[in-house]
């Protein structure tokens, strides 16, 4: 096999890096990504609690757990959760750190309880009693290709990172209402606009319980009282809280 | 065919078939790659039911981690092993790179309830297994792990 690297298409990097066919492959990596992210993306729209996922929350062995995110682009309200088209892609990701990945947020699919609390922003996880560590990617109309890519777990530990803590027990926790804002760079070879975090505005945190109540009671009759658990944002640097998973507790 | 030969001829067919060939090379531990080190010396401060976890912090700082229900702080920091260079070709074109091999440092320190110094390690995590998983180990006291300057108290 002979290895042309005075060909016209390699060019030389840093870093003792060579050639094209590495930036092909990872070209390919990024839309293959791209699609299955964009595939569970689309599906969380559609996916509503199980049968399972009740009966776990009704038992105390999970949590629902209900954050809001309100987003704005260029200071006009955006529904943070858009039903992707073929020229709109999701603006948002989670990734959720757990104790099994030692805090590391991992791409992790959010829910809806309805269409039209989608349209107001609420999202919800089932999580079990434990610390966790949510990533918020976004408001970026590339979530899904950045997250897809090879160093997609760059972007996802670099993203803006809350706490989250479910006691035992618990059914029904309100973590907060994100605010976000984006900025538009313009619009897509077919029309989808460009949006980017504005990185000016710190992402704040902010309390609308009542909010909260009302939905969680309507979707979940009998589970109990909400509680209301505020996420806590971490920055690097700070140490990472892990607990022991239940079947595992080091007591 | 002696070995060597062999050895050879089946590297030249996995290039011709594959077009990829990985090369890890050993190097000496000199470059941090992520955390600070935590050097043997450092730790003789540490004393088994009489360091607490403030004069811990006030040594070495915040922990990166705090596993809270087992009461165990950990640093951690990344060193490089070895560095791996990859070829890959086909047809008219191809690639080649190298990346850092890790060997990933931690040190452990458990606290009783009075939050007094229980045992500490200094060890290595092996590449193969899971960061949970080890730390479940090392909770158990597991004879497997391989631990330097293991401490307990007695």
């Amino acid at each position: 096999m002979s290895f042309k690297a005075n060909h016209p298409r390699c060019r030389r990097r840093e870093g003792g890096s060579i050639g094209t066919s590495k930036g092909v492959w990872a070209g390919l990596l990024r839309v293959a990504g791209a699609a299955v992210l964009l595939i569970l993306a689309g599906c969380v729209s559609q996916a509503v609690i199980t049968e399972a996922e009740r009966s776990a929350v009704n038992a105390g062995d999970k949590a629902v757990v209900l954050l809001n995110v309100q987003c704005t682009t260029d200071g006009q309200p955006q529904e943070a959760f858009i039903q992707p088209t073929f020229t709109r892609e999701p603006l948002f990701l989670f990734g959720v750190g757990t104790f099994e990945t030692v805090g590391e947020p991992r791409i992790a699919a959010h829910r809806y309880l309805s269409e039209e609390t989608r349209r107001a922003g609420w999202i919800y996880f089932t999580l079990s009693p434990g610390v966790y560590y949510l990533a918020v990617l976004g408001p970026d109309s590339s979530v899904i290709s950045s997250a897809g890519a090879l160093d997609s777990q760059k972007y996802l530990r670099d993203a803006p990172r809350w706490r989250i803590d479910v006691p035992e027990k618990a059914r029904l926790i309100y973590v907060g209402t994100l605010q976000t804002a984006g900025k538009s760079h313009g619009e897509l070879l077919f029309g989808g606009e460009i949006i980017r975090p504005d990185g000016g505005n710190e992402v704040s945190l902010r309390n609308d319980q009542r909010l909260a109540r009302d939905i969680l009671s309507e979707h979940f009759q009998g589970a109990g009282e909400m509680q209301t658990i505020l996420m806590k944002r971490w920055h690097r640097g700070d140490p990472v809280i892990i607990r022991s998973q239940k079947q595992d507790s080091a007591r | 065919m002696n070995s060597g030969a062999f050895a050879l001829s089946f590297l030249s067919v996995m290039l011709l078939l594959e077009s990829c060939i990985l090369l890890p090379i050993p190097t000496e531990e000199d470059k941090i790659l992520a955390g600070r080190p935590v050097t043997e010396a450092q730790l003789s401060f540490l004393v088994p039911k009489i360091t607490t976890r403030e004069e811990v912090v006030e040594h070495l700082g915040n922990p990166d981690i705090i596993w809270e229900d087992a009461r165990v702080f950990i640093y951690n920091w990344e060193m490089r092993q070895g560095i791996l260079f990859w070829a890959a070709g086909a047809y008219y074109s191809g690639g080649a790179g190298m990346k850092d091999i890790t060997r990933h440092h931690l040190l452990l320190i458990q606290f009783d309830e009075q939050e007094k110094v229980q045992r500490f390690s200094r060890t290595t995590r092996p590449l193969a297994q899971s960061y949970a998983d080890f730390l479940r180990g090392w909770l158990k006291g597991s004879p497997s792990q391989s631990e330097a300057g293991s401490h307990r108290m007695e």
